[in-house]
């Protein structure tokens, strides 16, 4: 720090983040001038990496982009694939597929919320010093996360990059005996993501509101695994039609583009957008929770969002035990699909928000052309204005305050950047 | 049980050395055999429980010697970092937490090879390769000699 009004603020890698990058923040007087979310982590060519692929391919390929949400990448993939086929998977099949989407936010947002997040709120620099201070609290959330674990394990062969899925359906469905053990592991896990929403529930959240417009899917069910994009401005679109909608800005700092509305407006997707656009479609059990934990129909404080995934865990949980309890096995792990010429898309709602895949088909089935909007470089726009009127309220902090300020105010969106490319470093120049 | 857990991402050239042992130890050991990608709770969940767990990780050094193995007890990995991954808690993370939740093996040892490219793709650098044919030799003789009195069986928690 140089002079007290003038400064830079620069973390060169942000932590308790999934990817690499950094973050930059050039302050003059009283005037934010800049916010930068850095992503450098190189690009990774995945579309480029799919063109002249078989269209069965995409499920098994793209799950590679993400240790964290491999399951998102396959769903989007098989939605697109059967789009641009003409097929429709429904019924059992559709079930399954949100049985092991289910397994997969659970992961996800156990691992965000114990071992990512919850030492910000606790005053912890990091989940080794909160686990040594809080055992059983820790504990609560490996047991959790490994619930999840044991989901895709189940149904999807293995947890990391999943090997049972594919256009189609499944390789394999699981007897009926087979998923009465999960269930008794998830009806456990049930009690710890109550807990969890209650724990969270009694954080301290920063006085923080955004305004930003909310996009996610919606359906008749809180949404995971298909829906129509609906906006909380009053758009909605299918998933044919997302690029009509959205386009993807390269920026210079940044390996990951950038996405907004073709109209120009930013938008935010994720637990807060999914929360406040279909509330009403929580089950009964989740809706009780988040009522209990002081949510409303719509959460605009991006610091509680921690609290909006602990509701999130209790109702895929929930959402996964009904799904188990009227589990009869289909008479094929699969339908057919045959390739055929033509161009499809997909949207499904990943843990971190909404992942949109477009497939090119030619007529020989191989893909012509392929793309992938991940969730984090829908956000990080989003996530730019967040910081600047964050930091804007708090420039009276010192420079250490102020980044570790903004870390936490980064990890309120769970970014994957790995995803997004596509990872953290802080600078804040007041100079 | 015995468990040998290869971490490490194989379409990351060298960053597949862990897994690449756990493959070539198919078939030559009694013990559970397991690929992941690092992450600490899934790391915790595979050796807990373990009377000996044994991880093999790529690992970057300064100044580089690529191939070059390095034999660590617990303590020491607990110190490491893994610059490779796409996560932001590593190996180190991993055993520090383990210790603070009392979920780790009775016995740790973790076998790091030096790496030279991380880049995107499969297939490892020549001195790399033979490093995992020295590591998994290492292995194999020191698991021929474990006593162990209910060796388990061999199983693929994620096949490479």
């Amino acid at each position: 720090m140089t002079h007290r009004n003038d400064r830079t603020l620069k973390v060169g890698a942000l932590a308790r983040v999934e990817g690499e990058g950094a973050m930059y923040v050039r302050v003059r007087g009283a005037d934010v001038e800049e916010v930068r979310l850095d992503i450098y982590e190189p690009p990774r060519f995945f579309e480029a990496f799919l063109r002249g692929r078989a269209h069965t391919e995409p499920p098994d390929i793209t799950a590679r982009i993400c240790g964290i949400c491999p399951v998102a990448y396959q769903m989007s993939a098989c939605q697109a694939i059967e789009a641009a086929c003409g097929v429709t998977v429904d019924g059992v099949l559709r079930d399954l597929r949100r049985l092991l989407y289910c397994g997969e936010w659970i992961e996800s947002h156990a691992l965000h919320i114990y071992l990512l997040h919850a030492p910000d709120f606790l005053g912890y620099p990091g989940a080794v010093e909160l686990a040594r201070d809080h055992r059983a609290l820790v504990e609560r959330g490996l047991r959790l996360k490994k619930a999840g674990n044991t989901l895709l394990e189940v149904l999807g062969g293995r947890a990391i990059h999943p090997v049972n899925v594919r256009v189609g359906g499944f390789y394999r469905t699981p007897a009926r005996t087979e998923l009465a053990p999960l269930a008794e592991t998830l009806r456990r896990a049930l009690d710890d993501a109550l807990a969890t929403v209650e724990w969270a529930a009694g954080f301290e959240f920063p006085d923080f509101v955004h305004h930003h417009e909310y996009l996610a899917l919606s359906t008749d069910r809180y949404p995971l695994e298909e829906g129509t994009l609906r906006s909380s401005a009053g758009r909605a679109f299918p998933a044919a039609d997302f690029e009509e909608n959205i386009v993807e800005e390269q920026v210079p700092h940044s390996t990951a583009l950038h996405a907004r509305f073709t109209d120009g407006g930013m938008y935010l997707a994720g637990p807060l957008a999914r929360y406040s656009l279909n509330h009403d479609r929580l089950s009964p059990l989740a809706l009780e929770a988040a009522a209990r934990a002081g949510l409303g129909a719509e959460c605009r404080n991006p610091f509680r969002s921690i609290l909006v995934r602990a509701v999130e865990i209790v109702y895929a949980v929930d959402e996964a035990l009904r799904i188990i309890d009227a589990y009869e096995p289909p008479p094929r792990p699969s339908v057919p699909v045959p390739a055929r010429e033509g161009t499809g898309h997909g949207v499904t709602e990943a843990p971190r928000g909404l992942l949109y895949h477009r497939y090119d088909l030619g007529p020989d089935g191989l893909i012509r052309a392929a793309r992938i909007v991940p969730p984090t470089s829908q956000n990080q726009a989003a996530i730019e204005d967040d910081l600047r009127q964050f930091v804007t309220t708090r420039l009276h902090l010192d420079d250490h305050d102020l980044t570790h300020h903004c870390e936490q105010a980064i990890r309120n969106y769970d970014p994957c950047i790995s995803c997004s490319t596509h990872f953290l470093d802080l600078t804040v120049d007041r100079s | 049980m015995t468990i040998v857990i290869g971490v490490g991402n194989d379409f990351r050239r060298d960053d597949g050395a862990g897994p690449a042992v756990v493959q070539a130890l198919r078939g030559r050991v009694r013990a559970t055999l397991a690929a992941t990608d690092g992450e600490p709770a899934r790391l915790i969940g595979l050796w807990a429980g373990a009377d000996l767990a044994i991880v093999v990780d790529a690992v970057r050094a300064e100044p580089p010697d690529p191939g070059r193995i390095h034999d660590l007890g617990a303590e020491t990995a607990a110190l490491a970092q893994r610059p490779v991954t796409g996560h932001a808690l590593g190996l180190g993370e991993a055993v520090a937490l383990g210790l603070a939740v009392a979920q780790m093996p009775v016995r740790l040892r973790v076998l790091a090879i030096e790496g030279l490219d991380f880049g995107f793709g499969r297939g490892l650098t020549p001195r790399v390769a033979a490093a995992v044919t020295t590591v998994t030799d290492r292995i194999a003789a020191s698991l021929a000699s474990h006593v162990s009195p209910n060796p388990s069986p061999v199983r693929e928690s994620r096949p490479s």
